[in-house]
């Protein structure tokens, strides 16, 4: 009975959603023409004070093109000196109303201002009108950075000496600290991510996927997902399908930046979960509970295939590239498959690569002859035959396949 | 020359260069007085006591809503935190209580880490309705309503965002009460914070918190907790609130403010619905009559013209619109009574409340409109 009688409810409501005034049936449809139109005229006019429109800035090229959505560069056009990037918030999932990921975006980088976190201005928004559905699109709007490092690393001309690497490095920990000290994960490092301004400031970048974690408490575990940070990126533990991660999960993301700082180009490319975890094993060797007490506890573990005797080569294999002895035990600290092991950002602070000669040197004297900006997204693919042999083939993988295959080069900010 | 254009240019663009900041506390929503007053909700007719209570009960419906959601009591608070301060951005007669209140929830239960999905908000708000009106508990149905109801509140939340300037994250004062207790080393006394807590929890339904800063309210909290404990507090050397750098006078009037809440007679929703509808309703209706004129005046042919003639010559409009005006003035002043009174004779009829939410006009019309 209740249900019959709300369904025959179905087309009166219908009626009744677009006239707003039932009370006078004949004026009903004037009026609803009436409002309707008001209303357009209202919401195009109407003003929100505290969120200004996004077009107060003048988009001049885009920089970035991704899952995320799209990333511009734009200008202030009341003060033509400011550049400021322009981060479309997707709402393709409309679904779930305003993205929980933005949300969390926008509070982090409020709670993170430091020199070495891109710094958020404000958030704009387009004017509602017709075009658009009447659905606002909203923008994040960051000072704008010149370079980020995988462009840089991408561009043979661009040349890091050793104590501009270890600024780099050093930055990038610096950063890495002070979102752990404030509870805060990443979950997308890469090189892609960390920005560099002309002036040699670095600035880590996309907190899409960033978001704040707990101690455990009352010994019940956290659940978080581990469907995050680009596959060559990703830790050990992440693959294995632990959900009960933290700071770690960066900081193998930076030993992965740090070793490209030389490579010049990521060191692990799989093209799938499984294949990351064998490359992880020839690098790292194998992934057995002595090297990794708890590790036969994680969901995965039985699942994957996982290579046996393997042996650790990380100093080995990374020696070539890297000649710094320093450099090759701080890699090593950083790329341990025990996340409990790894070397935490504090400590890699106080590790000697940052603090015997040559020290960490500044790096505005080095980006000062590239007057160009350098994106990941703005620079030609890289492919096979553009580049010397030595910097892609780091492992003897199909980089062809990995590099056309999906987009893992999507992501600038 | 060009150097001292730019330097002019500077000089002329400096100052000008505002961005909006987001600031995530509780501090940046302190409102002068005059505009605590003039709310937009009063400039649109509406009393103040109407206001406050639909205010309370828009903070109740959060409140019990969250709890039926299983949120956490901070995801309720910042809900109703973003609810208190959206309607000192808009009115109640403009847009509607209930899908502003499902929004802030459905808002908050993101911001605070605990998401739920729209429809679960939804049912739960049905759910209270019909508790409400004392109907048989039915499922919510997934009809072209529902669908509506849902793009309201979807819409809701972006305005809400877009009006606060996305300033949503709230550092709530519950840990404040903490400190200041471990101060006054009443920490261990549990009972302390738990009433502290929720008299804290009780002041989100007033507007303390766009009147004084968290320090204040907390302090204020924990005064009222040690006088209906009975525990003393140092007044020696100085009154312990001066430590938190608080007034005696302000305590006391939040205290005034927070204890009001429990004198307040049991609210009537129906009659604030019907208070509210009846002022959307001459405000739309006072809307469409401009616009008649307007289209008299500018377009004759128009195939509404037909329609619109039906109802308002040409000529008076303007002075039939202010006589309407007075008229539902008066309405409104002697509607309650005759309200009260029927409520009075028939305390529990049950038709009155089948009827109004059945065909739904309060929320169907509402959603056509926002």
């Amino acid at each position: 009975m209740q249900s019959s009688s709300s369904r025959s409810n179905i087309p009166v409501s219908r009626s009744n959603e677009v006239s707003c005034s039932s009370s006078n049936s004949s004026n009903s449809s004037s009026a609803t023409f009436a409002n309707s139109r008001e209303k357009k005229k209202y919401i195009e006019e109407y003003n929100f004070p505290f969120c200004d429109e996004a077009s107060k800035y003048e988009r001049i090229t885009k920089i970035g093109q991704g899952t995320f959505g799209e990333v511009f560069k734009a200008k202030d056009k009341r003060n033509p000196k400011k550049y400021v990037a322009m981060k479309k918030i997707l709402m393709d999932n409309e679904k779930e109303g305003f993205p929980i990921t933005a949300l969390r975006e926008i509070r982090i980088l409020q709670l993170l201002k430091h020199e070495n976190v891109v710094n958020l201005i404000e958030i704009c928004r387009t004017k509602a009108n017709a075009s658009n559905k009447y659905r606002s699109t909203f923008f994040l709007i960051f000072d704008f950075c010149e370079h980020d490092l995988a462009g840089l690393l991408s561009n043979t001309n661009v040349k890091f000496s050793l104590g501009e690497i270890k600024k780099v490095m050093q930055q990038l920990l610096n950063g890495l600290y002070h979102i752990h000290f404030n509870k805060i994960l990443h979950r997308d490092m890469k090189a892609a991510n960390v920005l560099i301004t002309k002036n040699g400031i670095l600035k880590l970048a996309d907190f899409g996927l960033a978001r704040a974690f707990n101690e455990i408490k009352n010994g019940i575990p956290n659940r978080y997902t581990n469907r995050v940070v680009t596959l060559w990126y990703r830790p050990p533990e992440l693959l294995l399908g632990d959900r009960n991660y933290g700071p770690p999960v960066d900081l193998w993301g930076a030993g992965c930046i740090m070793a490209e700082m030389w490579t010049r180009s990521p060191i692990m490319q799989g093209n799938t979960e499984q294949q990351q975890l064998t490359l992880i094993s020839q690098l790292c060797g194998s992934i057995t509970p002595e090297m990794w007490p708890g590790v036969e506890n994680l969901e995965l573990y039985n699942s994957m295939d996982l290579p046996k005797g393997q042996k650790r080569k990380v100093k080995e294999r990374l020696k070539p590239y890297v000649k710094d002895v320093t450099a090759c035990d701080l890699l090593d600290k950083l790329l341990i498959l025990d996340p409990s092991k790894r070397i935490t950002a504090d400590a890699a602070l106080d590790h000697n690569f940052f603090w015997v000669d040559p020290l960490p040197s500044d790096l505005s004297k080095m980006l000062a002859q590239h007057s160009q900006s350098m994106f990941e997204y703005l620079a030609p693919q890289r492919r096979p035959g553009q580049r010397p042999h030595h910097h892609q083939v780091f492992f003897n993988q199909s980089i062809t396949k990995s590099f056309i295959d999906t987009g893992y080069q999507d992501r600038i900010f | 020359m060009g150097s001292e254009k730019n330097g002019n240019y500077q000089n002329d663009t400096k100052p000008v260069q505002v961005y909006g900041k987001i600031v995530l506390s509780l501090e940046n929503s302190l409102l002068p007085s005059e505009k605590l007053i003039r709310s937009p909700s009063v400039a649109d007719g509406l009393d103040q006591e109407t206001e406050s209570n639909l205010r309370i009960m828009g903070c109740e419906l959060i409140q019990t809503a969250g709890i039926l959601l299983k949120l956490p009591q901070i995801a309720m608070a910042t809900g109703q935190v973003l609810f208190q301060r959206f309607y000192f951005c808009k009115s109640f007669v403009r847009y509607p209580m209930d899908v502003t209140a499902m929004a802030c929830l459905y808002l908050a239960s993101k911001i605070e880490e605990g998401p739920r999905r729209i429809r679960d908000v939804m049912n739960v708000f049905h759910h209270i309705r019909q508790v409400r009106c004392q109907k048989p508990i039915t499922p919510l149905i997934l009809d072209q309503q529902y669908i509506t109801l849902k793009t309201q509140v979807i819409k809701a939340e972006r305005r809400i965002l877009k009006e606060l300037g996305f300033c949503v994250h709230v550092k709530h004062p519950h840990k404040l009460i903490v400190c200041y207790l471990q101060v006054l080393t009443l920490e261990k006394n549990r009972a302390v914070i738990q009433m502290a807590w929720n008299y804290m929890n009780d002041s989100l339904r007033t507007d303390v918190f766009l009147r004084y800063s968290p320090e204040t309210v907390a302090c204020a909290c924990i005064y009222l907790t040690c006088r209906k404990l009975k525990v003393p507090l140092p007044k020696n050397p100085a009154p312990w609130f001066t430590l938190f750098g608080t007034e005696e006078k302000d305590i006391i009037d939040i205290s005034r403010r927070i204890m009001m809440l429990y004198k307040l007679p049991k609210i009537n929703p129906d009659e604030l619905e019907n208070k509210v509808e009846q002022l959307r309703k001459s405000y739309e209706e006072e809307r469409d009559k401009i616009r008649n004129t307007n289209v008299i005046v500018s377009e004759n042919n128009t195939p509404n013209s037909n329609a619109s003639q039906h109802k308002s010559p040409s000529p008076p409009p303007p002075k039939l619109k202010r006589d309407h005006d007075s008229r539902t003035k008066k309405e409104r002043d002697s509607r309650p009574r005759k309200l009260r009174d029927y409520k009075i004779v028939n305390s529990d009829s049950e038709e009155e409340c089948t009827t109004r939410s059945h065909n739904g006009n309060y929320w169907k019309k509402f959603y056509s409109y926002a």
